[in-house]
């Protein structure tokens, strides 16, 4: 509104000039009724000059600087030719950080007299296809401007000052939101496509805006920064906001209701349809109050909540909804803000009752009701269905929620319904005692722990695992159809935010042997790449059922191995030290031909098929003493030996014994990691069939 | 005399090979290791592509 | 003088023990490096349409940045932020891992540098490089 009051005409006041000087002096009433005085000392005076121009009737203003906050106009021209028409000129236009130059406007009429000011038919340059027309009246202290163009836009305001205070009202029709861009402050997202209908309405008095009523229908609009990260496109919606100063504060309620379009706000992508807001607040320049919202977001429900905000900071705030749908609502608002990771690739289904509190930079309770909810990987390496509970969680307080669950799955194994107890004190999860019944079998789990220190997740647990059939885990977990029981003892597992660390051995029954692990440490463990490190025994495995599994042949007898410093890299062998050999004792030691045919064939092509060339093809069984294998895996190439003692060139693997009685020697001791892996996949794969016979 | 005249520098040449190949980045190797894994990465090749398995 | 070409030859060969050294290959073949290795192999697929359509450009610093999001649809815009993330994650992984690979952790800025002259070389026509006087297009 101020923003023509900072030129005083009244020095330049001179009777003499006749007729013109009434407009001049209207001029300055004009300027004094726009409340310009109390601003005057911060403008820069400005010059003005009057000429008469080589017409004898035409004569041109000139007003060298305007300058006010948020304002600056320099070079002001404005031009009268004797046609009643004029000109006016802004050589430099500055309005918020933004530059005009060179703007120009000609009115096809133009008056000026004691009552009024008017400009009709005018064209703007920056503008051409739009006609301008505006006025003012100086006796009631109003204006009116009009922006219309070919096309059907319309920018019209009125406005009315007087000594009681101000109003304004603009309507839009069809008003193209590109044309705001050149008004709004360059960082933020500016419109760049689409039109904007309905009105504002503001009003004010010399203290500044007491109130402000806009309707206004977005119609196709679309914005963005230059970054592209803040952007939308074809939004089709209603916003209504209304605000009454009250004292210092404002006082404010509005609505949106979105009906079509999509946005990309980094990192939410939302698409339109039947999102709407309603809320209301006060603010008081300082802190920012919503003091009740209800927000609706299609395929997840209903939340309402509250918040105080101060520069941007979230003071306190509640929120709560019910019934919401899972899937959608984590899919859509919290998966964008996961890094990668095991979280970041599941999904969510079922039903959640939320409602949570947030003061002191914390949240400070949350109530949870689970109705038939889950979780599951979409890698599927896990999952927990049907899980129903009441959890009232406090920052501050003990608490205790029951977990019911109907049933998942680990590492594509089944698990059967459950029920937990966790105990709950703040950010201290801890599961004395839980049970998970896996196939025929159960894991329990002792002292499981969950707790945040230094800002990272950590947990243990201790635990031990009931007989599960190995023939059942293994179908259900994809591994080759393995024999016996799997059953084993969990010492302490712990994680410290990087490292997943078995404290003492980790043992397990299989093959009607033991495997013992020990120094098991995964590094890396849910980042790219896990290292896992470590120290397996294994003692008396049944060569029979190992052989079996693996379609090598059938070989009869008790193995014993040693796997020393393992490292797994990415769950690839990257180094350890192997040892397989016979155990000791009395047991029936009996290998067969194809057994034979595969060893041999390990050491290469050739070696098998001078087997299937000489007698031995005659047997199908052979006795042996021992056996033995080694291997040294250091970059991709694994240096095998025999049973030890035999140290030159060539190695011992199957030491014979009895009749008819078979020894292999190895040759190479040299060979590829990765043409060894191949080998032994071509072998037992060839091996299926002549197994099943 | 002379003999010492012509061991020193080239004890310390000796001397300074030693240190300096300690610190040495086998650019020419690191580029050539570059180019393969940038091949394989863009799946680029000079050779014909791999035919692919048809069912 | 029989002396001095002990010497000389004793040198010799300890410069050519040397330079059989300083000319070793660098060993790449790891599984850590085939994991990363893979990843980006498998992104790239994704990728290279943006690569081309100049949406996604490379840096001189060996890594890829999102030059111009607006030429890319809404609904996509935050996989083209993740997978230029995930790429670059992978591209940090790998030099360390090339170095740590070699036993020489402080290569790892030289690898850097090594592979983002290749990068860029290796790029093709049209694809957009982000060098010190803004984005050029190869």
């Amino acid at each position: 509104m101020n923003k023509f009051g900072c030129v005083d005409f009244s020095s330049l006041y001179n009777p003499l000039v006749g007729s013109q000087s009434v407009s001049l002096y209207s001029m300055r009433h004009l300027i004094r009724v726009s409340h310009c005085k109390k601003i005057l000392s911060r403008c820069l005076l400005g010059m003005l000059l009057l000429s008469t121009t080589a017409g004898a009737a035409d004569f041109s203003l000139s007003v060298a600087d305007v300058d006010a906050p948020a304002f600056s106009a320099r070079g002001i021209r404005l031009v009268l030719p004797a046609d009643g028409s004029a000109d006016l000129q802004i050589a430099n236009l500055k309005l918020q950080q933004r530059e005009f130059r060179n703007l120009r406007v000609r009115c096809g009429g133009f008056t000026l007299s004691s009552a009024q000011m008017s400009c009709r038919n005018g064209r703007l340059d920056a503008i051409p296809d739009a006609k301008l027309d505006f006025s003012y009246d100086f006796t009631g202290q109003r204006w009116q401007l009009a922006l219309v163009t070919a096309g059907g836009e319309s920018w019209q305001a009125e406005g009315q000052a007087g000594e009681r205070g101000w109003q304004v009202l603009a309507q839009l029709r069809n008003a193209q939101g590109k044309r705001l861009s050149s008004l709004l402050p360059a960082g933020m997202p500016l419109p760049t496509q689409g039109a904007l209908n309905g009105t504002v309405r503001a009003s004010g008095n010399a203290s500044g805006m007491q109130a402000v009523d806009a309707d206004l229908q977005l119609a196709e609009l679309g914005f963005s920064d230059t970054s592209g990260l803040h952007a939308a496109e074809k939004l089709r919606g209603d916003i209504k906001l209304t605000a009454k100063r009250k004292g210092v504060a404002w006082d404010w309620q509005g609505s949106v209701a979105w009906q079509s379009g999509e946005m990309f706000w980094q990192p939410l992508y939302l698409s339109g349809g039947n999102h709407a807001l309603s809320a209301s607040g006060r603010y008081d320049g300082k802190s920012f109050e919503i003091a009740q919202a209800v927000l609706d977001l299609p395929e997840v429900g209903r939340m309402q909540f509250s918040a105080s905000l101060q520069q941007g900071r979230l003071l306190q705030g509640a929120l709560r909804g019910d019934k919401l749908i899972l899937t959608k609502l984590f899919e859509s608002y919290a998966r964008p803000f996961l890094a990668k990771g095991a979280l970041a690739e599941a999904a969510l289904y079922g039903r959640a009752d939320v409602e949570v509190q947030y003061r002191n930079d914390a949240v400070q309770s949350l109530r949870l009701g689970l109705h038939d909810a889950g979780i599951a990987d979409t890698a599927q390496r896990f999952a927990l269905l049907g899980v129903n509970s009441e959890i009232d969680w406090r920052a501050d307080e003990t608490r205790t929620a029951r977990i019911d669950f109907a049933g998942g799955a680990l590492l594509g194994v089944p698990l059967q319904a459950g029920q937990w107890t966790v105990n709950m004190k703040g950010l201290d999860f801890s599961v004395p005692q839980a049970e998970l019944a896996i196939l025929d079998g159960k894991l329990e789990l002792r002292n499981l722990h969950l707790y945040q220190q230094a800002d990272a997740w950590r947990w243990e647990f201790a635990g031990s695992l009931s007989p599960i059939s190995m023939e059942q885990f293994s179908e259900a977990a994809g591994l080759p159809g393995m024999l016996g029981k799997l059953a084993g003892r969990i010492p302490r597992v712990s994680y410290d935010g990087n490292e997943i660390n078995v404290d003492g051995a980790l043992l397990f029954n299989v093959f009607d042997g033991t495997v013992v692990a020990t120094h098991l440490k995964l590094a890396n463990a849910f980042g790219r790449s896990p290292q896992l490190s470590g120290d397996l025994a294994m003692r008396n495995l049944d060569l029979d059922l190992l052989t079996r599994t693996f379609s090598f042949g059938n070989m009869q007898g008790r193995l014993d191995g040693d796997v020393n410093n393992l490292q797994l890299q990415d769950w690839q062998p990257s180094r350890f030290d192997v040892y397989l050999y016979s155990s000791a004792g009395n047991y029936p030691r009996k290998i067969s031909q194809r057994a034979v045919q595969n060893i041999s064939a390990l050491g290469g092509a050739g070696a098998a098929a001078a087997i299937q060339r000489s007698y031995l093809r005659f047997f199908e069984n052979f006795g042996y003493e021992r056996i033995g294998w080694s291997c040294v895996l250091r970059n991709g190439v694994c240096s095998m030996g025999g049973i030890e003692g035999t140290n030159s060139g060539t190695y011992t693997l199957i030491k014979g014994r009895g009749i008819p009685a078979i020894s292999v020697m190895g040759y190479n001791r040299n060979v590829s990691w990765r043409e060894l892996l191949t080998r032994l996949k071509r072998v037992t794969q060839n091996n299926v069939k002549p197994i099943i016979n | 005399m002379r003999k010492i005249g012509m061991v020193l520098p080239v004890a310390a040449l000796a001397l300074s090979a030693c240190v300096t190949i300690n610190i040495y980045f086998p650019a020419a190797a690191a580029e050539k290791v570059a180019d393969k894994i940038i091949e394989e990465v863009w799946q680029q090749s000079d050779k014909p592509a791999t035919v692919k398995e048809t069912k | 003088m029989k002396n001095l070409l002990k010497n000389l030859l004793a040198l010799l060969a300890l410069l050519a023990a040397f330079n059989v050294y300083a000319a070793a290959d660098i060993e790449v073949n790891t599984p850590g490096v085939n994991a990363i290795k893979n990843s980006m192999q498998a992104r790239h697929g994704q990728l290279s349409a943006y690569y081309a359509s100049g949406a996604v450009g490379l840096t001189m610093d060996g890594m890829i940045a999102v030059r111009d999001a607006g030429s890319v649809p809404l609904a996509a815009r935050q996989a083209v932020n993740a997978l230029v993330a995930a790429e670059n994650q992978d591209r940090s992984a790998l030099y360390a891992e090339i170095a740590n690979a070699n036993g020489h952790p402080e290569w790892q800025a030289e690898i850097r540098s090594t592979f983002a002259q290749r990068w860029v070389q290796h790029a093709q026509r049209g694809w957009w490089v982000l060098s010190n006087d803004g984005w050029k297009q190869k």
